[in-house]
């Protein structure tokens, strides 16, 4: 039970009808940088917000650092760093205040790291969320997630829609924070040249279930062989990608 | 910030929030409001500053109630992900729930005292008069005028807790103060429906005082609603967990406000209060009485024994209870009445107060109210005994007749052989209301005339005082009365049709043997002094019987005309008791027998009978040695053992 998340037959759905994940399983081990490839749709980003307690699981076991999300909240989000497909940050709100807002909630929250992390991301510390373009703000987010240190980083589509440019800036942070300690990283998104550079190992989800979990070597491996449950699209990409 | 607690944090967040908004709406309401006064400027010495103020604390409430609780929540919503920032931050919930609430409490409080001071700027600078805000009393004393106001505004603040819960419940919290309006006014409504089944209850339990329970009740919702609710959950789930303690902290309130309901209606026999009783059978063992669960309750016929003890409760509060079994009603002296009928909703009871016994009558039987008929349909051996009883304690007198009374149209008087005579009257009549030698009749339909026992004819009294042919009264054929224009009491002769003054101003007692009546006549040299004297009608002179220093109020025995003796008792407000005294009618000499308590309703040669000062028992008291006894309620009930 050393496992950082520890998935056992989770269904989650927002009502009886609508399942967005069921029978659901997922193991990560601590270091491990996972991929978590998908559609969109898939329900990458509802297994992300199960695993900080803002969804409630309908069924199964949600574990993380061995903690019920839901139950001891508290316990997990001051260990468990996340970042949002767009930046959800009141408008009203400055980068500056973010981080005055965000510090007496983190015991771990490194002011110094925060600064530094700033000014090589080129965040713009003095304006407000409202005023800011999709990439600054992507990029704020990353830092205050990054900023206390956080054992388990959680990333939800962040790099979809950016530019080139930012795009790279944002990748590199990511990048330099895998490199800074071992740090248990999972990452949704559907673009694979993201999971090649970056993922130790790769879980594909589709129609709410983990169809393959292994290096992507092994899942390219594997999808090309006649056993393959991922749909066509998927494979044809993760073979392009291997390619 | 490091070392701030968390709440802290959050509130001033909500601050930096809630603050542009606010500014916008003072910045919008202050000036306008300040226009509005400027242009209705109050001339008169009093001014108008007490409404302006008024005004201005308005605006700040409105804010405080419906803006800023539910913005508590709304401004937690993101156009990107809705209220996920706020709901990934380990600081969400509780201590967010802290900030939160220090940021309501502080503009309740804040806002309308800011807006209050910026109305005392406006008022002294505009040169506005505030002497209307104290009302100067009867009594000199000056008091806030807008005390209710200032009430019901603490009050509505209460609301704004609830504005916040239902914002939580609300999808994006929209519609959060007509729902929480709403859902306070079923609650409010339920328990106000409750309480109108029971009128004086809200005053026993002081149900203002329970306005207070809206805001922490308000709080604690709100608090589950977002800690326990939010946790990941939605606003289905604050609304399910909202509304379940909400369910849950109204329950035993409505559980305790029915008991509370039954118990008004269906009080403890032995443990009653604000006791009076209404009639006692001859021995006094029996007592019909009234009494409630407390002191502002309707009360409830109770029928209590006082040689065993019980007491039975015979009807809830909804019941009529009164002498009238057989028509014409008012004959009967209630008093001395043997018989009573109690009528709740679905049973009748007819009580004989000598024998304890009470017979439910068939519904068949029960009579209308108001209207009366007579009853066809009682039994043989039960019509015969009311009918004995209408005869024994009819309260008409008619000089050389023992005993007199009315039935239908047909007045029956009985002679010392006890030989009865008929005479047809001019119409039936409903009801009866004695007047010495005569009778007020009330026919069937409703019209009032005044009727000459004696010769047995309708009168009508022409220069009478307003309602006063009424309140005529009776001495062989001379019916004293009220003069239109001077106040003072006329003889009009109704065999002359002659009206004399009769020389006093005062109160009309009762008979004082066949040609006289007892007076209570005011004196003008000592103030509360009263004197009881006689007139007499066939010679028109006044005679002193008794000097009543501070007495007020004299109860005639009402014993027949031609008695003897009249027995009187004269409450003393100095003393708090019941003087006794016995008149003799030849010779005027008086007898003071020992006085009685002053809520004795029973007297007798040896002992009297007394509700004690609070209502809530019965004392027996001992003429001789003066020694008092509770005779009910017994410690334990009935035999020490209810």
């Amino acid at each position: 039970m050393n496992d950082v998340v520890h998935i056992e037959g989770l269904e989650l759905g927002f009502s009886r009808k609508q399942r967005v994940l069921s029978e659901f399983d997922l193991t990560l081990e601590p270091g491990a940088v996972t991929v978590l490839l998908g559609t969109n749709g898939a329900g990458k980003s509802c297994l992300l917000r199960a695993l900080i307690g803002v969804l409630r699981p309908r069924r199964g076991t949600v574990r993380v650092f061995g903690l019920d999300p839901v139950r001891e909240q508290r316990a997990v989000l001051t260990r468990t760093g996340y970042v949002p497909d767009t930046p959800d940050v009141y408008p009203w709100m400055k980068v500056r205040e973010l981080f005055r807002f965000l510090e007496p909630q983190y015991p771990t929250w490194n002011a110094q790291l925060a600064h530094e992390l700033c000014d090589r991301l080129a965040v713009p510390p003095r304006t407000k969320f409202k005023h800011m373009s999709r990439g600054q703000g992507m990029k704020a987010m990353l830092v205050a997630a990054l900023a206390y240190e956080p054992e388990l980083l959680l990333l939800d589509e962040p790099f979809a829609g950016l530019d080139p440019v930012v795009r790279e800036d944002v990748l590199s942070g990511v990048i330099d924070s895998l490199r800074a300690g071992r740090r248990t990283v999972l990452c949704a998104t559907h673009e694979l040249d993201i999971a090649a550079r970056i993922a130790d190992r790769v879980a594909v989800l589709h129609d709410g279930r983990i169809v393959a979990h292994d290096t992507l070597d092994a899942v390219t491996e594997r999808l090309e062989g006649p056993a393959a449950a991922t749909p066509t699209c998927l494979k044809n990409l993760l073979v392009e990608a291997s390619a | 910030m490091n070392a701030s607690p968390l709440a802290l944090v959050y509130l001033w967040k909500e601050y930096r929030a809630q603050r542009t908004l606010l500014l916008a709406y003072f910045a919008l309401v202050w000036p306008s409001l300040m226009l509005v006064f400027l242009a209705h400027r109050e001339t008169s010495t009093e001014g108008n500053g007490g409404v302006v103020l008024a005004a201005f604390v308005a605006v700040g409430m409105l804010p405080a109630i419906f803006f800023v609780p539910s913005w508590l929540t709304g401004f937690e919503l993101t156009a990107a992900r809705g209220d996920l920032f706020v709901r990934r931050l380990p600081g969400m919930l509780a201590p967010a729930f802290g900030g939160k609430l220090l940021f309501l409490s502080l503009t309740s409080i804040g806002l309308p005292l800011l807006s209050l001071a910026l109305g005392e700027l406006f008022v002294w600078i505009a040169g506005i008069e505030c002497n209307d805000l104290w009302r100067i009393e009867y009594d000199g004393a000056a008091r806030w005028r807008y005390l209710g106001y200032t009430l019901w505004a603490l009050a509505a603040i209460g609301l704004a807790p609830w504005v916040w819960a239902a914002s939580l419940w609300m999808s994006r919290g929209r519609f959060a103060a007509p729902a929480a309006g709403l859902l306070c006014a079923a609650l409010f409504g339920a328990a106000f429906a409750l309480l109108r089944l029971a009128p004086g209850l809200d005053r026993s339990i002081a149900s203002w005082h329970w306005l207070w329970f809206v805001w922490p009740t308000g709080l604690l919702v709100a608090y589950v609603s977002l800690v326990i609710g939010r946790r990941g959950g939605s606003a289905a789930r604050s609304a399910c967990c909202g509304l379940t303690t909400t369910a849950l902290l109204a329950t035993p309130l409505f559980a305790w406000l029915g008991m509370t309901v039954w118990g008004y209606h269906h009080p403890d026999p032995y443990a009653l209060r604000d006791l009076h009783v209404v009639s006692t059978s001859e021995d006094g063992r029996h007592i019909l009485a009234f009494g409630a669960g407390d002191k502002e309750w309707d009360c409830v016929p109770v029928l209590i024994d006082l040689e065993n003890h019980r007491c039975r409760r015979l009807a809830s509060t909804r019941s009529w209870t009164g002498p009238d079994v057989l028509s014409p009603a008012g004959l009967r002296n209630r008093k001395r009445a043997r018989y009573w009928l109690v009528e709740d909703r679905s049973t009748t009871q007819l009580v004989d107060l000598e024998t304890a016994e009470v017979t439910t009558l068939a519904p068949d039987e029960i009579a209308t109210q108001g209207a009366r008929p007579e009853r066809q349909d009682l039994p043989q051996r039960l019509r015969e005994r009311l009918e004995q009883a209408r005869r024994l304690e009819s309260q008409l007198r008619v000089p050389g007749f023992p005993r007199s009374w009315i039935v239908d149209a047909t007045l029956f008087l009985e002679d010392e052989e006890g030989t009865v005579h008929t005479h047809s009257m001019p119409h039936s009549c409903s009801l009866v209301i004695a007047r010495g030698h005569g009778a007020l009749l009330i026919g069937p339909d409703k019209k009032k005339h005044l009727f000459d026992l004696i010769r047995r004819t309708l009168v009508t009294i022409p220069c009478a005082h307003d309602d006063q042919p009424v309140r005529g009264f009776a001495v062989q054929s001379h019916w004293l009365h009220r003069h239109e224009k001077r106040g003072s009491f006329y003889s009009f002769d109704s065999r002359t049709n002659t009206c004399t003054p009769c020389g006093f101003e005062g109160e009309i007692v009762g008979l004082f043997g066949d040609d006289a009546v007892l007076v209570k006549k005011k004196t003008f040299t000592k103030v509360h002094e009263t004197r009881l004297m006689t007139y007499d009608v066939i010679r028109g002179e006044l005679s002193n019987v008794l000097e009543l220093p501070a007495s007020r109020f004299v109860v005639h025995s009402m014993a027949p005309s031609n008695a003897d003796e009249v027995r009187l008792t004269i409450f003393d407000p100095k003393e708090q008791v019941q003087r006794r005294v016995l008149v003799n009618t030849t010779t005027r000499e008086v007898t003071e027998l020992p006085s009685v308590p002053r809520w004795t309703f029973f007297v007798d040669d040896v002992r009297a009978l007394a509700t004690s000062e609070d209502r809530a028992s019965i004392v027996e008291i001992d003429l001789r040695t003066r020694v008092q006894r509770v005779v009910y309620p017994m410690p334990g009930g009935p035999n020490g053992a209810r």
